[in-house]
């Protein structure tokens, strides 16, 4: 009997594990609805590019009015890597009736997004109807390898057009080298500088943000506010990291010419200025990185950082420490728009090739970016089921409408509670977003080795500068040796 | 005629039951490791999608199957052949592991097995030692980098008094020998459970009269322990040696994820050197020059450690004899 039961819970939990497998090895996740709608196979591509989903009105789009030709398939597939813009179609997109989307999620650990991607988009074409992948997401650092990429549509000829309520750069990102559209975004992500009222008042004098603008809009007035926060016991930044995106978003130069990687005059200016701020200890001397804890447990009330480095989805999002009820300081910040304008971040919508979806895939990114009723509700963020949580969590977004921006930025009445007290965040980023630069020759397909991997690189330069105990001393040559081998493994084809 | 009959028809079933792991070996493990040996002499890489090769290694128009090789063995920016770095440092962490381990798990072994101590709730015993083997090491890494990072737990409590290092911590993942210390007590905390076990397997394997003999004879426990465990333990501390050192030129999973090579890569191993051409851009070529030449070390290492090693047993059989002699 023993035996029996014994072989019974061993069975069980082999089927359990087997179970287990299928949902966890694709990293797939099915939140359809309905199950077992075959599409029609569609032989190949007969439907791509055929009859654009013209027959929807504008602002219509997103309301599941479109009437979808018979070519489409039933399910739309979309690759994600989180599920937040999962969490805005659930809560302001309706589809046609009778068809679903299915997220095909994989977490972007180690770049595996995109090398479950490629994969994907390599074989998408030859791929039967529910196995396509119709839509996908990316982003800005390595959204150029897509848009210049043959495996994603240009727009127009599924019928999302160029619309002058974009931003600039938000288009030109999303652009191939000829201009055509290959992805749309429905946020911008402009960055602000988002200060601790508290710490500025003692060290500036003022926590108004018109004046603490007048006083931090160039970075020499940047650096003599580093060196009075050093003087009353703050760090002007919790390490000089924070401040390299705002320096190689406005470079005038690319980091690559023809396959030969030169550091930027932009960069070097940072270097310097980094090299600046950690000598004189107007920076943690520990040096963490953007995600340390050690960086964002200066979040909290009793923090001595005064400026971060962030957009919308930074401080509405990442910052939770700054408005944890215990530990935080909610309302004790306020953003501006610092020294230079730049972004950070932001996710583009692609259309992948061989989507036998046009017609929907079209109306998902009209809606979210030109159906301004939609765009409104993003931008006051509420009603939106946080997906790890499953509650309800305000997600304010700086949508890509410059006409619902500018609805908002000059209502009085609105402001941002999430984390500042009241302050019209969205006037403050849409000066910023309008001075935003993005020209595609200075961007390259391995941005992100450039954003992320340089600066740590560097990082380990600056600690040793810093002359923290124990801490190798990795010369600046060193860092360069270091960060070159790095970039060797990414492409050995790249010289310097 | 009937014997016969069954004695064939064994062969044949034998050969059947062992056949779904020839067939397993063969496609998943000897084609790889003949596929990676042959990529090594070759221009094959996977670049932004593309995919480049596989075709003999060239340069510069001409045939150059050692390119791949050449390429590992020059120096870099800063003079250093990666590869000699990244072997010291498996090495180094492998040592500062196994070796307090073995140590440790002999000293563990002759306790548990000693017929003098007889030590109750054994299998209590070696359950718990064993249990941290059980633990995915990528979770064990993320418990001490959370347990030792700049704000953890460990550092709160030098922060919160000042008489501990004037309460300013230690950077433990900034400083190198920290580094290299907590990858290594986490290799050692995994893995002395598994070789104690081996280690006491080995000690009750060894005839118990020998043992009864000496202390007739007045042997002293470390008597005992210097001149019939340690010799006639040497083929298993060989086998646990040999398999520490295969291990730990593996090493990969417990420093990827607790310090990804940081400070200045005197964390970084051979394998994690391998997985850098295996992310989005896979470059096949060099990972497999890395890979075979990975394979000549750790063969090397094998027969020098055993050579070292296996040299002793001729001992045991004298000290066998001179045990039998006296009683």
């Amino acid at each position: 009997m023993k035996k029996k039961i014994l072989a019974a819970v061993l069975a069980s939990a082999l089927l359990l594990s087997v179970a287990g497998c299928d949902q966890n090895t694709g990293n797939t996740d099915n939140t359809g609805t309905g199950t077992g709608t075959n599409a029609p196979s569609t032989s190949g591509n007969s439907t791509q590019g055929s009859d654009p989903a013209q027959s929807t009105p504008a602002g219509n789009y997103g309301t599941g009015e479109l009437k979808p030709s018979d070519s489409e398939g039933k399910k739309i597939r979309i690759a994600c890597w989180n599920y937040e813009f999962k969490s805005f179609v659930d809560a302001f997109y309706k589809l046609p009736d009778g068809y679903e989307i299915e997220w095909v999620q994989t977490k972007n650990d180690e770049g595996a997004y995109q090398k479950k991607l490629d994969e994907q988009l390599a074989a998408n074409e030859s791929a039967s109807a529910d196995e396509k992948i119709d839509m996908f997401l990316a982003e800005a650092d390595y959204i150029q390898k897509y848009s210049f990429s043959d495996n994603t549509i240009d727009l127009s000829t599924i019928g999302v057009d160029k619309a002058d309520t974009m931003y600039d750069y938000v288009v030109n990102a999303g652009s191939d080298q000829s201009g055509k559209l290959k992805g749309v975004s429905w946020q911008a992500t402009p960055s602000c500088v988002i200060i601790r009222k508290s710490i500025a008042k003692d060290v500036l004098g003022t926590d108004n943000p018109d004046e603490l603008q007048s006083k931090l809009d160039t970075w020499e007035k940047f650096a003599d506010a580093a060196k009075a926060a050093k003087e009353k016991g703050y760090y002007i930044t919790p390490s000089a990291l924070e401040t390299y995106r705002t320096f190689a978003n406005n470079a005038t130069t690319s980091y690559l010419t023809d396959d030969k990687f030169a550091p930027t005059e932009a960069f070097n200016t940072w270097l310097k200025q980094a090299e600046d701020f950690t000598k004189n200890g107007y920076v943690l001397n520990t040096l963490p990185e953007l995600w340390d804890d050690a960086k964002t447990d200066h979040m909290y009330k009793d923090g001595k950082a005064m400026c971060f480095f962030g957009p919308s989805w930074y401080f509405n999002f990442s910052m939770g420490k700054a408005y944890d009820p215990e530990k935080g300081c909610k309302g004790d910040w306020v953003v501006i728009q610092g020294p230079q304008a730049h972004f950070w971040g932001g996710t583009w919508m692609m259309a992948a090739k061989g989507t036998d979806n046009p017609e929907i895939v079209a109306d998902i990114m009209n809606a979210f970016t030109k159906n301004e009723d939609i765009l409104e509700k993003l931008v006051i963020g509420k009603g939106i089921i946080d997906p790890d949580t499953q509650k309800e969590k305000d997600n304010p977004q700086f949508v890509n409408n410059k006409n619902v921006i500018k609805k908002f930025a000059e209502d009085s009445s609105y402001g941002n509670n999430v984390i500042l007290d009241g302050q019209n965040d969205i006037a403050v980023m849409s000066k910023i977003a309008d001075g935003i630069k993005w020209d595609g020759a200075l961007h390259t397909r391995y941005d992100q080795t450039f954003n992320e991997t340089l600066p740590q690189c560097m990082n380990e330069y600056l600690k040793s500068l810093a002359g923290v105990e124990g801490v190798p001393g990795v010369t600046l040559d060193k860092a360069w040796s270091n960060f070159y081998d790095k970039l060797e493994a990414v492409n050995p084809d790249i010289t310097h | 005629m009937n014997k016969k009959h069954k004695s064939v028809s064994y062969a044949k079933w034998g050969l059947i039951f062992i056949a779904p792991f020839f067939i397993v070996y063969i496609v998943c493990s000897l084609y790889p490791l003949i596929s990676t040996f042959v990529y090594s002499f070759m221009d094959y890489r996977v670049q932004d999608g593309q995919i480049i090769g596989p075709a003999l290694a060239q340069t510069g128009g001409e045939t150059d199957v050692f390119k791949n090789y050449i390429w590992l063995f020059t120096p870099n920016d800063a003079g250093h052949i990666r590869i000699l770095d990244y072997l010291w440092n498996t090495v180094i962490m492998w040592l500062m592991g196994a070796i307090p381990q073995l140590v440790f798990s002999l000293l563990l072994a002759v306790i548990f097995t000693s017929a003098r101590l007889r030590i109750k709730g054994q299998r209590f015993f070696k359950s718990v030692i064993y249990l941290p083997n059980i633990i995915m090491a990528a979770a064990f890494a993320m418990l001490f980098f959370t347990l030792f990072s700049p704000n953890g737990p460990i550092n709160q409590i030098f922060y919160s008094r000042e008489e501990l290092l004037d309460g300013k911590g230690i950077q433990f993942f900034s400083n190198v020998w920290t580094a290299r210390g907590l990858v290594a007590l986490i290799n050692f905390l995994m893995w002395f459970g598994n070789t104690t076990i081996l280690l006491m397997a080995g000690i009750m394997g060894i005839d118990q009269s020998l043992f009864e003999a000496a202390s007739i004879d007045g042997a002293t426990s470390f008597q005992v322990f210097r001149k019939i465990t340690i010799p006639l333990l040497m083929p298993i501390m060989v086998y646990v040696a040999i398999t520490s050192l295969i291990g730990g030129l593996q090493m990969f999973d417990v420093p990827q994820v607790l310090t990804n090579g940081d400070p200045d890569n005197t964390t970084k191993t051979l394998i994690m050197f391998l997985n850098d051409f295996l992310g989005n851009n896979k470059n096949y070529g060099r990972a497999g020059a890395i890979s075979v030449i990975t394979f000549i070390i750790t063969g090397i290492f094998s027969i020098i450690v055993y050579k070292t090693m296996a040299s002793k047993p001729d001992k045991p059989k004298k000290a066998k004899k001179a045990v039998r002699g006296v009683s």
